[in-house]
């Protein structure tokens, strides 16, 4: 959890150096701000329940039936 | 984002010719050879062919208007929130694919070259060099592309000359005929969608220079990725044998081993692998640049290079969460990945589809 926190604190001070060098508007700040944030969250969640956020569940629950049905396995 | 046109003729054909075979000559061959022995090749052929085609449908399309960005002007064909649901699946899908190429890479590399070295450790550092390539723009990672092809291609070109003497061998005879119709079927079909990522390309083609050529470019640098493709395939069929081939996790790279110049170089394992990890990077930086480009373009945010880094946090973290073992990635691929990437790549087919149902022309 520690080097999570520590890798977000950079990758923010990193995008605010780039927000500086680009110039960039209010709205584009706070949606760069808002992903980051979304991006920790997520980070945090497959730290603590890796199961639940593991994307290629819901994948495989929506195309696994349709693949098995088109190679008729 | 706008362009000034600056990606050549040469340098698309280098990025797409290392696309094509990169990641499949290390994770796809062996899988191939056990579920399709002698028909392998065939596969190869026929889903690079149709692969190859339903990529070059969509960017003729995107030719159509060769100085806007298709995922600035899409919302005018299909509406805006129609556009921005294609937008943000379409930018899952890539960053979802960089999550599973990168997976890929450190169950292979971890335990070989890296033992008791933290997965995660060397995830975050290749994902490091990514965001720094990205972060110099699409011009640049083409520019790095052409300059890793003279390497590549010239080694992969090179590379059956060390195996002439098991060329010589029956098992030709074999290869001549189709032995299982349905599992050629069943891996053309997995084949199809590791080409149709070359859909990607056409939301960036205002960075083309010459643009008339775009379509016969991609075709000839597709085709010799292909040839590549199937030269090692037929090595390792007939250097292993079938039966073999398809026990062995990398057969690619079990190959390799077997290359000498006679005493004064007997191992060049690390060599290769280095020349094979630059085409893997390559293909790893073009999928996660575009799809943080297009993810940028869905929330309509004008330099996507602030977003960059989180999105690479969020793949490191996909990468480590989808799966527990090699063993349940391969089976999630093929289970479903086909069917998935196929599905979300044709998204991008609803545009050409929805302009002739309107009548919109360029």
């Amino acid at each position: 959890m520690l080097i999570l926190i520590i890798g977000f604190t950079v990758v923010g001070y990193y995008q605010a150096a780039l927000h500086r060098r680009l110039k960039t508007g209010r709205r584009e700040k706070s949606l760069a701000y808002s992903v980051t944030g979304l991006a920790f969250v997520y980070s945090v969640l497959c730290h603590y329940s890796p199961v639940w956020v593991n994307p290629n569940n819901a994948i495989r629950l929506v195309f696994e039936p349709l693949q098995s049905w088109l190679l008729q396995n | 984002m706008k362009s000034n046109g600056t990606v050549t003729g040469l340098q698309l054909g280098a990025l797409t010719f290392i696309f094509i075979f990169s990641t499949t000559i290390a994770f796809l061959i062996g899988p191939l050879v056990k579920a399709a022995s002698f028909d392998g090749w065939l596969c190869i052929l026929i889903g690079g062919i149709v692969g190859t085609a339903i990529a070059v449908l969509s960017i003729r399309f995107a030719l159509r208007r060769p100085n806007s960005n298709l995922g600035e002007y899409g919302r005018k064909i299909v509406g805006s929130p129609v556009h921005t649901c294609i937008m943000l699946l379409t930018a899952f899908f890539y960053l979802h694919l960089s999550a599973y190429i990168l997976r890929e890479f450190t169950d292979f590399f971890v335990p070989s070259y890296l033992r008791q070295t933290p997965t995660l450790a060397v995830a975050v550092l290749v994902m490091s060099v990514v965001v720094a390539l990205t972060q110099s723009g699409i011009s640049a990672l083409f520019r790095f592309a052409q300059g890793c092809f003279i390497f590549i291609g010239l080694f992969f070109l090179l590379k059956p000359l060390f195996f002439v003497s098991a060329l010589d061998t029956p098992i030709w005879h074999e290869i001549a005929r189709v032995h299982n119709w349905k599992s050629l079927w069943t891996q053309t079909y997995t084949i199809i969608p590791w080409y149709g990522e070359l859909i990607m390309l056409c939301y960036v083609v205002p960075h083309f220079t010459s643009k008339q050529k775009t379509s016969r470019v991609l075709w000839i640098s597709s085709m010799l990725g292909t040839y590549i493709l199937i030269v090692e395939f037929l090595l390792i069929v007939l250097f292993f044998g079938p039966e073999l081939a398809g026990t062995l996790i990398y057969p690619a790279l079990d190959l390799t081993g077997f290359i000498h110049f006679g005493d004064f170089l007997y191992n060049l394992d690390a060599l290769i692998v280095s020349i094979w990890f630059m085409g893997f990077f390559v293909k790893l930086c073009a999928i996660f640049a575009i799809g943080t480009l297009i993810f940028s373009e869905a929330l309509s945010i004008k330099n996507y290079q602030p977003l960059t880094a989180p999105l690479a946090a969020v793949v490191v973290a996909i990468s480590i969460v989808m799966s527990r073992n090699p063993e349940e990635l391969a089976s999630f691929f093929n289970s479903s990945w086909s069917t998935f990437a196929l599905a979300l790549e044709s998204l991008t087919l609803l545009y050409p589809l929805v302009a002739w149902a309107r009548g919109i022309r360029a």
